[in-house]
């Protein structure tokens, strides 16, 4: 068993030391995915709220599979909870389109997370997973819940989604 | 014969180090002949390289204590009084098992008691189904809520029955071991109450 999910069993048991240790060790991976699945201006937020949910879920942890991938299957559903939420917010409020310009003036680093947020969830999920949090396809297919072939189909789509997203970005700025 | 769709992937795989889940030489044979895909071929290491390089450099902040504090808070709004499992019930029930064992186990083996050599089987057998349920409750708490509808079930059958068969003419022996089952019920449910919403109230410091 590996020290995360010792340290969890420990927290679950009444540890608290061990539990603060674990939320340390692994809350930078959990704002990562919520900032990329969802909006950095939101991760804060969210990852508070995996925690939440993770310690009243906890006294069903069992081990069985490890704190690492049992947590953030947690950050996927908070955080398709949190996109359901938007998508409701929007269709309400009818959002201005988001500011071309603005994100035209970004630095190429940030382009790249707004391609990702171009990718639809079912991709982008398994892509974030495996290429920013680097989990392996065995992994990723446990926080997602969904066979490894499906993992790896859906992160071959978003690499060729993406590779297209870029091409037409460069040929538009190309033409400008 | 391969489809593009099928290549893309196995070199998309190939490129996280993962398994292709296609023929390496079937692969290699497409790509050559396949413009498309070889183009993809050679851009999906350079993307994948981008993307690995930048996460490191977002240093997240630390906000162990924010997310503790929101935890307690969390649990003190649930309204969860700190249980410990009950262990005073638990210890109870283990002792109120054994004694439901040692009552019904003879007359499993003699069939003795009022009613014919087999019913009485049948209800020593319902006897010691209660008491086993009892035990697990004792050793697996969590498991306790879930045994309390057949449990309740069985110990209120078990005295109803008895009632409607022997009205006053209940022996010592009958009268004890189903007021043994009700104040076993009462104790699994103090048990299971123990147990339930427990969750938040284990994170506290002891």
């Amino acid at each position: 068993m590996d020290e995360l999910t010792e340290r969890l069993l420990a927290g679950r048991d009444g540890d608290r030391a061990s539990l603060a240790a674990w939320i340390r060790a692994t809350q930078a991976e959990v704002w990562r995915l919520c900032a990329h699945l969802v909006d950095p201006g939101e991760a804060d937020d969210l990852t508070q709220e995996v925690y939440l949910r993770a310690c009243r879920a906890l006294p069903g942890f069992r081990g069985d599979a490890s704190a690492r991938t049992w947590l953030l299957a947690i950050a996927r559903r908070t955080c398709a909870d949190a996109v359901r939420r938007r998508q409701r917010r929007r269709r309400l409020a009818r959002v201005a389109p988001v500011d071309r310009e603005a994100v035209a003036d970004r630095s190429g680093e940030v382009e790249l997370t707004d391609l990702l947020a171009r990718l639809d969830p079912d991709r982008r999920t398994p892509f974030v997973l495996t290429q920013v949090l680097g989990l392996t396809y065995a992994e990723t297919a446990a926080v997602c819940d969904c066979p490894v072939n499906t993992v790896r189909s859906r992160i071959a789509r978003a690499r060729r989604q993406l590779l297209q997203e870029l091409d037409r970005d460069g040929s538009s700025a190309a033409g400008a | 014969m391969v489809s593009c769709d099928r290549v893309v992937e196995g070199i998309s795989a190939h490129v996280d180090g993962e398994d292709p889940g296609i023929d390496e030489d079937e692969l290699a044979e497409h790509v050559a002949r396949c413009a498309s895909c070889r183009a993809f071929a050679q851009r999906a290491p350079e993307l994948a390289r981008r993307l690995r390089l930048r996460p490191a450099e977002r240093h997240v902040v630390d906000r162990t204590s924010e997310i503790l504090a929101a935890v307690d808070r969390d649990d003190r709004a649930a309204g969860s009084p700190p249980r410990r499992g009950a262990p005073a019930a638990r210890w109870a029930l283990a002792g109120l098992a054994l004694v439901q064992l040692a009552l019904a186990a003879p007359a499993l083996v003699l069939g003795d008691g009022g009613a014919s050599v087999h019913a009485a089987r049948e209800v020593a057998a319902f006897e010691i189904a209660l008491a086993v349920g009892f035990l697990v409750a004792v050793l697996r708490p969590a498991h306790a809520a879930s045994l309390l509808p057949v449990v309740v079930t069985v110990a209120a059958m078990l005295a109803v029955a008895t009632v409607i068969d022997f009205g006053g003419r209940l022996t010592a022996i009958q009268e004890l071991g189903h007021v043994g089952q009700m104040v076993g019920v009462g104790l699994l449910w103090a048990v299971a109450r123990g147990r339930g919403g427990s969750t938040r109230s284990r994170l506290r410091p002891t």
